[in-house]
């Protein structure tokens, strides 16, 4: 293995995490993903035996899971260490396919809000311009977020998967840490 | 502005990138024999009508989808709305 | 104090605030405006133009006169309508516009000026000389007339944006918009009320006996319960609906804090864009009043809210109060004054068959024909037929009928329509689709009309969605239809003012229409009728109607003019949605920024982009100095640069070959594996579009590199030409731009150091040439990706990492090249070796280029067909014969700037003559002076020649040589050896 010592997109010796009254955000470190797209006239793929998921959807199987990002184009997202090499097993099992690598291009920040679908909904709204009625689970979306182009995921009732560009990481844990701290203000933990 | 995706419903405008014409989708044959003629119009002249207009929108912050829109320029209605590869396959077809 | 019994104030607590530095008192549930009448404070401002003295006139947001200062410090807030301002403890309010008091006003001499300050006045006597203008004439007008000051200061308050969506939205929360907030709340349709009071009521709260079976308080407060308890519907207080944008979406306004007395902590305010399916304009109706001579002295109000200050408010404006209305509601204010216990001085009813209502005088069919009362009211003349008598009051409250509040109807260009039976303006038919209008909005004016207007509405709207919804049962409410005698303004010779906070009079109006300005939207812009902040609220249709008169037409045929957003004034720190200074947009680092600025490098904005420009040591005193030892570094060993803001593309599928074809101008299909080439793409037009390099990594696999401006551009341009030119290539495009740091390894030493970084991998010059590519492993076994190209014409490597290994790279180039003095370098030496060795750069494509003029023209190939091939061979293109060119002063110590134009020696120097422009330049520590490159006329003919620089704005001009654009190493051996 390299001997390197890698950077995390956000924090400095540990990946970046704050929680606040409502909010809890994390910076994942442990998340390989790889694009994959479709060539013409040929078969199409099951990443980890996923059916690959329609429009503004997206599908997991134990920790792994399959987005749509685009026309013919996916992201897969595997839960382990990046130097792993998905891009280059994926190419392995799905030689007609188009992969590229895509770990580093991106930050990967989870967000936990326990405090109920009402709180959920709030922030969302302070995020952006998506109806959090359409943004169910097992939905996800590319959207702007505070002017950054961003692949938001619902991951379960209360939980939502942002994935951005890894040059502007700062300014969007900024935007998301500001909506955390507003919500606070907005509505106390009683 | 809303832009009812095809297939994402409808969206933000601010997701989208707008290039004019859909015009530009019809690129001239570059062998035909009036190539010149053809190329000086679809590069310089477009029609900017007050009313109904095809256009070009480019989902950039999106699925990256270039959409073909039809749009009432005098009421920001929109009519119809087209993914820009279905159109431009379409017109293959059908030369 | 003047209290009344009663109202919607808490007594029980009290509130200390300040007005103009003097301490007073009031309760929670006031209003600025409230607690000051309360207080008998009658003067409040002074006018905009002529300064007269002015007090509160409205009880609510179309307030054209009570405009104050709130706070204080970078918190000042000027042009807060009192009348709107919920009291808190420790308000701080100010009067604006006089000097040096508000009751004494140096400036209140223009009033005395007035023949002179007409409408038109600075039109006509401020036009000559034109200069004059901007330096003497705007700044005087500015500092006379004017409203509020600014505090310049950064506002310290924080802010928030935020987007709602809903099938319904409920604008304004008065009878008719609770009743279609709880017609549509009721079944389970999202539902979003917003209304830009503290206390949801509208009307109700400032009327007696508007519902019959029910107590008014009790029937809103049961309503309150149940919103509470419906989780599908948003009730929104303290919330302006501002504007109606395209597709149902509406720009709204929460002031979170602004009644709170500490703001830290919570935001101050939030703007909120809110996408609705279906939208009820519920907004209610402003008052109109009636003009006549003087009236515009403190004291003299609109009737409805002396009623509303009475009522909600427990506060009366005056001791003795005249009513002058040409309507019922002018005889239900003194009814319900007289209930309070308030001496009615008479009631003038413009209508000669009005009759008394209850125990009061009234003069029917009489007029007011003027006022009395320097600071504040204190008689009104009143003609009847022959008769003339003065009757002696402190207030008067003026009622002439009410003007729905159109205005978000009218947002997309609809006019409103004026309705004879109502004597209104009523919303547009072709208003903004998906919103409809309801009770006094659509000129239904009872309680009962509104309250079943409201329900009906939302019972249409939500139909149109599909949702079925029941009529709620609505409590039994007085049901009076008052229709306004259609009396505008009784004539005279003083002036009578239309427009308070413009200061505009009938007789200015008078003037503008012999002046012909005849259309309405002339006179608007002649006289600045409805041009305030209030933007004519009280007094459009009043213009509009006197304006008829003149032209002897109806109100209809005159026309009338439309409402623009914000429906009120809205503030530009809210707009901006709370983003400031670094956090104003967002910015991209660059994997190795953190190394950087440990080294103390200094950065520059490119886009979005932070880069380093320069890396600083100890002891340079002077940019230049490290930007020369930078260049001098990689021509002499070994520098390093992170150029992981060039776009990456990665392109991928069995047509790629034939697409890059065709988005290249030169041939791409022929490279082969493991090869890079360099690509120049043009515009459709012909014209140069950006360059980069273009690598093979495998048969189907490309890797495409953009400048850092137009990463996004092309990427765009790439997905054009693949979705909507050629759908049936086989091509899938990726951006890689942040996955890779990508780090420059230049210099003649750059070798011996990248030897010390690879895996076993062969650098040597056969194993790996100049333009090859691959794809090895660094460091142990980090996989990468290694490009021999050059940019500053040495020999040069570019590695790209994944990008979370880029700052570690960093460091471990700087270790390992250490004895050979490896120098990170920035921005600004990139941009001398380029110069240096003559690369086009952004500064060379800057949209205006041909191929030719950059000596590119071979380049574009004429064995395949790509995008800009055809148009650029047409004549004009073709025939263009600028040419870049490498330029060096005679006198090396003379500048080169960027940008002068260049003209040959000793010819005349104008716009025929010129020959070309300086396009780049900078200080060459190779050359030992300043260099250029330029376009110039046959410049590949002139090599040698002398040509003169010339930069008319700093008066300069300097001999230049013309010599060929490598500085550097012109056979090219340094980058292949």
């Amino acid at each position: 293995m390299a001997d390197l010592e890698a950077d995390f997109a956000i924090g400095d010796k540990s990946p970046a995490g704050i929680e606040t009254g409502l909010l809890r955000i994390t910076e994942r470190s442990d998340m390989s993903i790889a694009s994959l797209a479709l060539r013409k006239g040929t078969p199409v793929p099951q990443p980890f035996g996923l059916s690959l998921p329609g429009p503004g959807e997206w599908v997991s199987e134990d920790t792994n899971c399959v987005l749509w990002v685009g026309p013919g184009q996916w992201f897969v997202l595997a839960r382990r260490y990046a130097d792993e090499e998905l891009a280059s097993e994926l190419k392995a099992s799905f030689p007609s396919c188009s992969v590229t690598e895509q770990t580093d291009g991106w930050v990967v920040i989870d967000i936990e809000c326990p405090a109920g679908d009402e709180v959920f909904a709030e922030m969302l709204a302070r995020l952006a311009n998506i109806d959090p009625d359409k943004l169910i689970q097992g939905r996800c979306v590319r959207t702007l977020l505070h002017h950054l182009g961003c692949h938001l995921v619902r991951l379960g009732p209360r939980s939502l998967r942002i994935l951005g560009a890894r040059s502007s990481a700062g300014s969007l844990w900024h935007a998301i840490e500001t909506v955390a701290v507003n919500l606070d203000c907005r509505f106390p933990v009683r | 502005m809303l832009i009812p995706h095809p297939l994402l419903g409808p969206r933000d405008a601010r997701e989208f990138t707008v290039m004019g014409d859909a015009g530009m989708i019809d690129r001239p044959d570059p062998a035909a024999p009036d190539a010149a003629d053809r190329f000086y119009e679809y590069v310089y002249l477009r029609d900017n009508p007050a009313g109904v207009h095809r256009e070009l929108w480019f989902h950039e912050y999106g699925d990256r989808s270039w959409l073909v829109v039809t749009r009432n320029t005098l009421t920001h209605e929109i009519v119809a709305v087209e993914l820009a590869s279905d159109v431009s396959a379409k017109r293959e077809k059908s030369r | 104090m003047t209290r009344l019994d009663g109202g919607l104030i808490d007594r029980s607590k009290t509130l200390d605030f300040s007005f103009d530095g003097k301490p007073f008192r009031g309760h929670p549930g006031d209003t600025l405006a409230s607690a000051l009448l309360a207080s008998d404070v009658r003067l409040v401002g002074r006018s905009f133009k002529y300064h007269r003295p002015r007090g509160v006139y409205s009880a609510g947001s179309e307030e054209p006169n009570a405009l104050v200062e709130l706070g204080a410090g970078a918190r000042k807030q000027p042009n807060s309508r009192a009348t709107t301002v919920e009291l808190f403890a420790g308000l701080e309010a100010a009067s604006q516009n006089r000097w040096p008091s508000l009751r004494f006003d140096a400036m209140a001499v223009n009033d005395l000026l007035a023949p002179f300050l007409t409408a038109g006045f600075y039109y006509k006597t401020f036009m000559w000389p034109a200069a004059f203008w901007e330096k003497l004439y705007e700044p005087a007008i500015r500092r006379a007339a004017g409203l509020g000051r600014l505090s310049m200061l950064p506002d310290p308050d924080r802010y928030e944006k935020g987007y709602l969506h809903c099938d319904l939205l409920v604008v304004g929360g008065g009878p008719s918009g609770l009743s279609a907030a709880l017609a549509a709340a009721r079944t389970g349709a999202k539902v979003i009320l917003a209304d830009e009071d503290f206390r949801l009521g509208g009307r109700l709260l400032a009327e007696t006996a508007c519902l019959r079976d029910v107590g008014t308080l009790d029937w809103i407060s049961n309503l309150e319960n149940e919103f509470e308890s419906l989780p599908n519907l948003r009730v929104m207080r303290r919330t302006t609906v501002f504007g109606v944008f395209d597709h149902g979406i509406y720009g709204a306004v929460e002031r979170v804090s602004d009644h709170m007395p500490a703001r830290e902590g919570p935001v101050r305010q939030a703007l909120w864009q809110i996408s609705a399916k279906q939208a009820i304009l519920a907004a209610g109706a402003t008052e109109r009043p009636i003009a006549f001579a003087d009236n515009d002295r403190p004291g003299i109000m609109l009737g409805g809210a002396v009623r509303a200050y009475a009522n909600r408010w427990a506060a009366c404006p005056g001791k003795r109060i005249a009513v002058f209305t040409n309507n019922d509601d002018g005889h239900r204010t003194a009814l319900d004054l007289i209930a309070k216990g308030v001496d009615i001085a008479a009631v003038v009813d413009v209508r000669p068959e009005a009759a008394a209502l209850g125990d009061y005088r009234l003069v029917a069919g009489g007029v007011v024909s003027g006022t009395r009362g320097r600071m504040g009211l204190s008689a009104i003349e009143v003609v009847s037929g022959s008769r003339k008598e003065r009757i002696e009051c402190d207030v008067l409250a003026v009622s002439g009928g009410w003007n729905p509040n159109v205005h978000l109807a009218s947002n997309h260009r609809g006019r409103p329509a004026w309705d004879e039976a109502v004597q209104a303006f009523l919303p547009p038919l072709d208003g903004p689709a998906g919103l409809t209008a309801a009770g006094a909005a659509s000129g239904r004016f009872s309680t009962s009309d509104a309250l079943l207007s409201g329900a009906r509405t939302a019972l249409g709207a939500l139909d149109s969605l599909g949702i079925r919804a029941a009529m709620p049962d609505l409590p039994d409410a007085e049901g009076r239809r008052s229709v306004p005698a259609p009396f505008f303004h009784v004539p005279g010779k003083r002036r009578a003012w239309v427009d308070f906070q413009n200061d505009v009079t009938v007789k200015d109006i008078k003037l503008a229409h012999s002046e012909n300005m005849r259309s309405v939207e002339h006179l608007k812009r002649y006289t600045t009728l409805g041009m305030a902040t209030d933007q004519g609220r009280t007094a459009n249709v009043t213009g509009l109607a006197i304006m008829a008169e003149l032209g002897g037409q109806s109100i209809p045929e005159t026309g009338t003019t439309i409402f623009r957003p914000p429906y009120t004034p809205v503030n530009l720190s809210v707009l901006g949605g709370g983003d400031t200074g670094e956090h104003f947009r967002p910015r991209r680092l660059t994997p190795t920024h953190r190394w950087a600025r440990e080294q103390g490098a200094v950065f520059i904005e490119a886009g979005q982009w932070m880069r380093a420009q320069y890396f600083p040591q100890p002891g340079e005193s002077h940019w230049r100095e490290t930007v020369d030892r930078e260049a001098r570094a990689v021509r002499r060993s070994v520098g390093i640069c992170d150029v992981t803001t060039l776009g990456k593309i990665d392109v991928q599928g069995s047509d790629a070959g034939e697409y890059l074809n065709r988005i290249y101008a030169n041939m791409i299909q022929t490279l082969k594996p493991g090869r890079v080439r360099y690509g120049l793409m043009l515009r459709e037009d012909g014209f140069a579009f950006d360059d980069g390099t273009c690598a093979r990594l495998s048969d189907d696999h490309f890797i495409v590199t953009t400048t850092t401006a137009n990463a996004g551009t092309v990427y765009r341009h790439m997905e054009f030409a693949r979705q909507c030119l050629w759908p049936e290539l086989d091509v899938q495009l990726i951006s890689t731009t942040d996955a890779w740091a990508q780090i420059t390894i230049a210099g003649p030493n750059s070798r011996e150091l990248l030897t010390r970084l690879v895996d076993g991998f062969d650098l040597s010059n056969e194993a790996f040439p100049f333009m090859a590519c691959s794809e090895l492993s660094v460091c142990g076994g980090l996989r990468a990706r290694l490009f021999r190209i050059s940019f500053s014409g040495e020999l040069a490597y570019e590695l790209a990492v994944p990008a979370r290994y880029g700052r570690a790279l960093m460091a471990r180039l700087m270790e390992a090249g250490q004895d050979l003095g490896v120098t990170p370098y920035g921005t600004e030496a990139l941009g001398v070796l380029r110069i240096e060795k003559g690369h086009a750069a952004g500064a060379e494509f800057n949209g205006q280029t041909s191929p030719a003029m950059l000596g590119m023209d071979k380049l574009v190939s004429v064995k395949k067909d790509s995008i800009g091939a055809l148009m650029s061979r047409r004549a004009g293109l073709a025939d263009e014969r600028r040419r870049l060119v490498g330029l060096q002063p005679v006198d090396p110590a003379a500048s080169v700037i960027p940008g002068a134009h260049l003209f040959g020696a000793g010819r005349e120097q104008t716009l025929a003559t010129d020959e070309g422009w300086i396009t780049s330049a900078c200080y060459s520590p190779h050359v030992g002076s300043m260099i250029g490159l330029g376009f110039l006329e046959n410049g590949d003919a002139r090599l040698g020649e002398a040509v003169v620089a010339a930069n008319p704005l700093e008066g300069q001009t300097v001999s230049l040589k013309v010599v060929p654009i490598h500085f550097v190493d012109p056979e090219g051996g340094r980058l292949r050896g």
